[in-house]
């Protein structure tokens, strides 16, 4: 299969849209699956790989837990492998998270305490992921709750370092910018100034969160990929390809998933700032 | 600061008892912090019961949505997810409903269980060559001590109750009432090449061929030990014909 070339903003792969995006070509730059959802075989991979027939395809993990600090789960990586063997996607992306220790599995994104041991992990794992399937990928920032004692790096700095020690490229989430900006109260555009502009952000997500209140009344952010992107997150969007420019984008949705249609809007919408932004600093640069 | 597998330790035990035990690694300045560990300890509950809705949908039009939540959270307490694979979440269900008291008044719900779970994995078992008709013949001739196994699709599964019946009625849009009966049966559940799911009760012979080959038997032996009192030769033969047909027998060479 042949990388086609995209311009446009692509939107997340998700099952009730699956039909429509086979029979009719929707103009998306390109589409997002989550690895997991297609181990195995039967129907779902074989419709996964007629869509990468049709459209430029990413992969994204949820499940590898590449922060754990007992070693990577090897079936889970091989099966990572045949995926990535018979799709070849354009990204391959995982998270700066963790999900797994001991055996034991949760379904979502742990954070990670930025301290060296952790980087030592980081560098390890994404090392041993990039050497079993051939190619480069890309780590995407987490949304956060909380954040740990006695640190030896911020978020940034993490990052940073670990693209320079693994190779791996990043995948900047705008809206975990926004959330984890707002849940630990940090400036959401200062951290973007903190990912150094060398080439390595490959790919920008947007997404909806859900705000909450604890029970003491205070506000807190919730990464549930519910809703459309907020305004702010727009805002920010705009200011991080001011900084890194030539990234492509993705907009998620994977709970109460509205029609393919509400999807793409908000993946034109994505287009538009994106092509006035390159006109922007076309007009600033002689 | 504790070393990260200290951490993990804690925050994978938080995550699954709501406890607070790795509040001590978070930073002291966040007065919220014990509140916002109760987030990680509600996604892990809200993820896992995803999974289990997604796998076992006619339990949950059986019991209801409140009372499989229910379910979920007390299976949720005793099982862990223990790999990075959604999919191999939650097939003890069955096996945990056999001794859940507040579903005794239910007691097909096991076989039920025992149904989607071998329909799901059916659906995204690995995608495997399977022997055909020609296939085995030639086997048959060529290599006399040949063994094969079964597809990785093929479940087959044990049931106390009239639950396929069950089961199919609830694939209907107007659910008829079905009346309930103890009535031990196998149910053979596969995919056969062309995606399509089929479950079928199958006769003893056939369940003890299938096992025989589960356990490495060579086909030779398995017929033989399978058709061991067989009643109807004509009725099995056709029986088999099927399965065949259907592609569930894979060529393991003898090395598994």
């Amino acid at each position: 299969m042949q990388h086609k070339p995209f311009e446009l903003s692509g939107i997340g792969l998700r099952a009730p849209h699956v039909r429509e995006l086979l029979t009719s070509k929707v103009k998306v730059g390109f589409l997002e699956a989550h690895s997991e959802n297609y181990f195995g075989g039967g129907n779902p991979r074989k419709l996964l790989s007629q869509i990468a027939e049709i459209y430029p395809l990413s992969l994204h993990g949820v499940g590898l837990s590449l922060g754990r600090a007992d070693g990577l789960d090897q079936k889970h990586l091989g099966q990572i492998k045949l995926l990535v063997d018979e799709i070849n996607p354009i990204f391959v992306s995982e998270h700066l998270t963790w999900s797994a220790y001991n055996h034991i599995h949760v379904p979502d994104l742990l954070p990670i305490p930025f301290i060296n041991e952790a980087m030592d992990i980081f560098v390890e794992h994404v090392s041993e992921f990039q050497d079993k399937i051939g190619r480069q990928i890309l780590i995407e920032n987490p949304s956060n709750y909380l954040a740990f004692d006695n640190l030896d790096y911020s978020e940034p700095e993490f990052l940073n370092e670990l693209a320079d020690r693994s190779g791996c490229g990043l995948l900047l989430d705008i809206n975990n910018i926004r959330v984890s900006a707002h849940n630990l109260d940090y400036d959401p555009k200062a951290y973007i100034d903190s990912i150094r502009a060398d080439g390595r952000v490959k790919q920008f997500h947007l997404a909806g969160y859900l705000i909450n209140w604890l029970d003491n009344g205070e506000k807190i952010y919730l990464d549930t990929h519910s809703k459309p992107v907020y305004p702010e997150v727009w805002d920010l969007y705009e200011y991080a390809l001011s900084r890194f420019p030539d990234v492509k984008t993705l907009i998620e949705w994977d709970v109460d998933i509205p029609a393919l249609d509400v999807l793409v809007a908000e993946a034109n919408k994505a287009n538009i700032i994106y092509k006035r932004v390159k006109e922007e600093s076309n007009v600033c640069t002689p | 600061m504790s070393a990260l597998r200290d951490i993990q330790a804690a925050f994978i035990h938080d995550a699954y008892t709501g406890e607070q035990t790795s509040a001590v690694y978070l930073n002291k300045y966040n007065l919220n912090s014990l509140e916002r560990l109760d987030i990680y300890y509600n996604n892990t509950l809200l993820g896992l019961t995803d999974i289990l809705t997604a796998t076992y949908p006619v339990l949950q039009k059986i019991v209801g949505e409140s009372f499989f939540r229910t379910v979920a959270r007390f299976y949720i307490e005793t099982n862990s997810q223990i790999t990075g694979n959604r999919h191999t979440y939650g097939g003890e269900l069955a096996s945990f409903l056999r001794s859940y008291e507040p579903a005794a008044s239910w007691p097909y719900l096991p076989d039920i269980a025992a149904i989607e779970w071998g329909y799901f994995q059916a659906s995204i078992a690995d995608d495997v060559p399977a022997l055909d008709f020609n296939g085995l013949t030639n086997l048959i001739s060529e290599h006399p001590d040949f063994t094969v196994s079964l597809h990785p699709g093929v479940h087959c599964i044990e049931l106390n109750f009239n639950a396929l019946e069950i089961w199919q009625e609830h694939q209907k849009n107007k659910i008829e009432t079905i009346k309930l009966q103890e009535s031990p049966q196998t149910v053979l559940i596969w995919r056969d090449q062309n995606d399509d799911i089929f479950l079928q009760n199958i006769s003893e012979p056939l369940k003890e061929l299938l096992i025989c080959c589960r356990e490495g038997i060579n086909f030779g032996q398995a017929m033989f030990q399978s058709s061991d009192g067989l009643q109807d030769l004509t009725v099995f033969q056709q029986e088999f014909a099927r399965v065949v047909s259907s592609g569930i027998f894979i060529y393991t060479d003898g090395s598994q």
